[in-house]
């Protein structure tokens, strides 16, 4: 019988890291997207990095902000008597990084493509920033915000580098899916291998297959 | 208004002023600037340094104006009367008003259909109606080709609108058609290469000759004030019955200006108004034609604009 305990904790993993994503990647894409201060070019790159980088490097300096002596690792130890490195909480941050620009990217392209002229119009009508913000901008940016949701959870599913590094191989814990495929390849259980990529492999396919094709001028092809 | 703003990239240089009240006709050829002047004075363009001062005071970035672009945008989320009910949120008009114009332009069959399905001319109307729910006393209302792609009968039902609001609002009206500019509007400018390198009462442009502005006249008659330009008014030595033209008016030769093989000549009909008509050379020679000479000034009932 297949233990499908990996699988349950990357779907709460990257159910969870979505959420937090949509809430902080909707005013940072909007930011990035509408902004005119000089340092959206500089915060810009930072949100892309994580798309560069090889997710080792990138667990590498996560594991050093999030470490027991680090200011942030010794915060959350203070504040729950427990280490933020190795458990799903700092799994859950590394996340976020990660999978960052995989949200906010689509968002800025969504929210770019409504264009100034509409922006405009709704301006010298008198709506306020915030009104075209609500009433305009994201209902138009429904269907990319939907995509880069689906893109962010994808994503999230199929990590292995990043939470590797910062997360290591507690079963319960941090032993997400992939870690548990690698276990299995490790120990020559090439079945349950097989089971779970088959299972990943399917689930992403089915979902960038539906986001396709109900969002054909949007196709993900990257 | 009085504005006084410039560009570097691309070069822009806009400097003019007129009433704060009354059509302002703006006038080019593409690529001249109009556009980038209705945006500017708009907000829109964020590399204009300078001033525009309108109704005493300097001009916010952000404008609160009546503006409607060459293609018009249109929430694409919203239905026509969601669009126009937004629109109406901000403005002190009523939906009394709202379903007034929405029946002077025959709109009411679209108030449930989506911007996507509407064509060029119905998108049109429907922005000119919330163009015009937005002016106020004083407002400032920017009009970029707004009515391109109406038919003959709805652009006029559409100029005597735009009409009727002019003695409370400032209009700043580009178009193409020389025609509509000369009937509607009080001033004109004229842009070439980003600059205002003309700017005149539109009866005094309209005389003027300048750039490619064709030489017109407006005259009165059957009611109504016409433009009838002076390549389409010929000149005969006497009324004639066998002839299809309508109009053959009674008139007295001003003044005769001459330049090259083309001559101008200015007329005063019996009825007062003013009529410029263009002649070649030959004919002023072959008729003889004098100052103060009497003679018949002829134009086609069509012809008249």
């Amino acid at each position: 019988m297949l233990d499908l305990t990996s699988l349950w904790l990357s779907f709460k993993l990257a159910s969870i890291t979505t959420l937090i994503l949509l809430i902080i990647g909707i005013p940072l894409a909007k930011w990035l997207a509408f902004s005119k201060h000089k340092t959206v070019p500089f915060i810009g790159s930072i949100v892309v990095l994580p798309l560069v980088l090889p997710p080792t490097v990138l667990g590498f300096y996560l594991l050093g902000i999030m470490r027991n002596d680090s200011w942030l690792g010794s915060l959350f130890i203070q504040l729950t008597d427990t280490q933020l490195i190795f458990s799903f909480t700092g799994l859950v941050i590394a996340s976020v990084v990660y999978s960052l620009p995989f949200v906010v990217q689509p968002m800025i392209a969504t929210f770019n493509g409504i264009g100034k002229d509409t922006i405009n119009t709704a301006r010298s009508i008198g709506a306020s920033k915030s009104t075209i913000f609500w009433k305009i901008i994201l209902p138009l940016s429904k269907k990319g915000i939907v995509s880069a949701s689906i893109l962010g959870f994808v994503h999230t599913l199929g990590e292995f580098g990043v939470v590797l590094m910062v997360g290591g191989n507690i079963p319960n814990q941090t032993r997400v899916v992939s870690i548990e495929i690698f276990n299995h390849v490790e120990n020559l259980e090439l079945q349950q291998a097989n089971q779970l990529s088959l299972i990943l492999l399917v689930l992403s396919f089915a979902v960038i297959f539906w986001m396709n094709t109900n969002n054909k001028n949007n196709l993900i092809v990257t | 208004m009085k504005v006084n703003i410039q560009s570097s990239q691309p070069k822009y240089d806009y400097r003019f002023n007129v009433d704060d009240r009354g059509i302002v006709g703006v006038y080019g050829i593409s690529g001249s600037g109009k556009s980038s002047l209705l945006d500017a004075i708009a907000g829109y363009q964020d590399d204009f340094k300078g001033i525009i001062t309108f109704n005493n005071k300097p001009l916010q970035r952000t404008v609160k104006c009546s503006y409607m672009n060459q293609h018009p945008i249109l929430f694409p989320h919203w239905t026509v009367a969601e669009n126009l009910y937004f629109a109406l949120k901000y403005s002190n008009n009523s939906v009394h008003l709202m379903d007034e114009l929405l029946s002077t332009l025959d709109c009411n069959e679209l108030l449930k259909q989506l911007p996507s399905q509407l064509s060029g001319g119905e998108k049109q109307r429907i922005a000119f109606i919330r163009a015009l729910l937005l002016i106020e006393d004083g407002s400032l209302v920017l009009l970029d080709e707004p009515f391109s792609a109406l038919d003959n009968t709805l652009r006029k039902t559409a100029l005597d609108l735009l009409n009727q609001y002019k003695r409370k609002s400032l209009i700043f009206f580009v178009t193409h058609d020389i025609a509509e500019l000369y009937q509607l509007s009080d001033n004109l400018l004229y842009l070439k290469d980003g600059k205002i390198t003309y700017q005149d009462k539109t009866e005094n442009a309209m005389h003027s000759q300048y750039g490619n502005l064709p030489l017109a006249s407006k005259i009165t008659f059957d009611g109504d004030k016409h433009i009838i330009y002076a390549d389409d008014v010929s000149i005969s030595l006497q009324i004639n019955p066998q002839s299809s033209i309508v109009h053959q008016i009674n008139s007295t030769i001003q003044q005769i200006d001459a330049k090259d093989d083309i001559c101008m000549i200015k007329l005063k009909l019996n009825n007062g108004n003013s009529l410029y008509a263009k002649i070649t050379k030959d004919s002023l020679n072959r008729l003889n034609l004098k100052e103060n000479q009497q003679i018949v000034a002829n134009f086609k009932a069509t012809s008249a604009k």
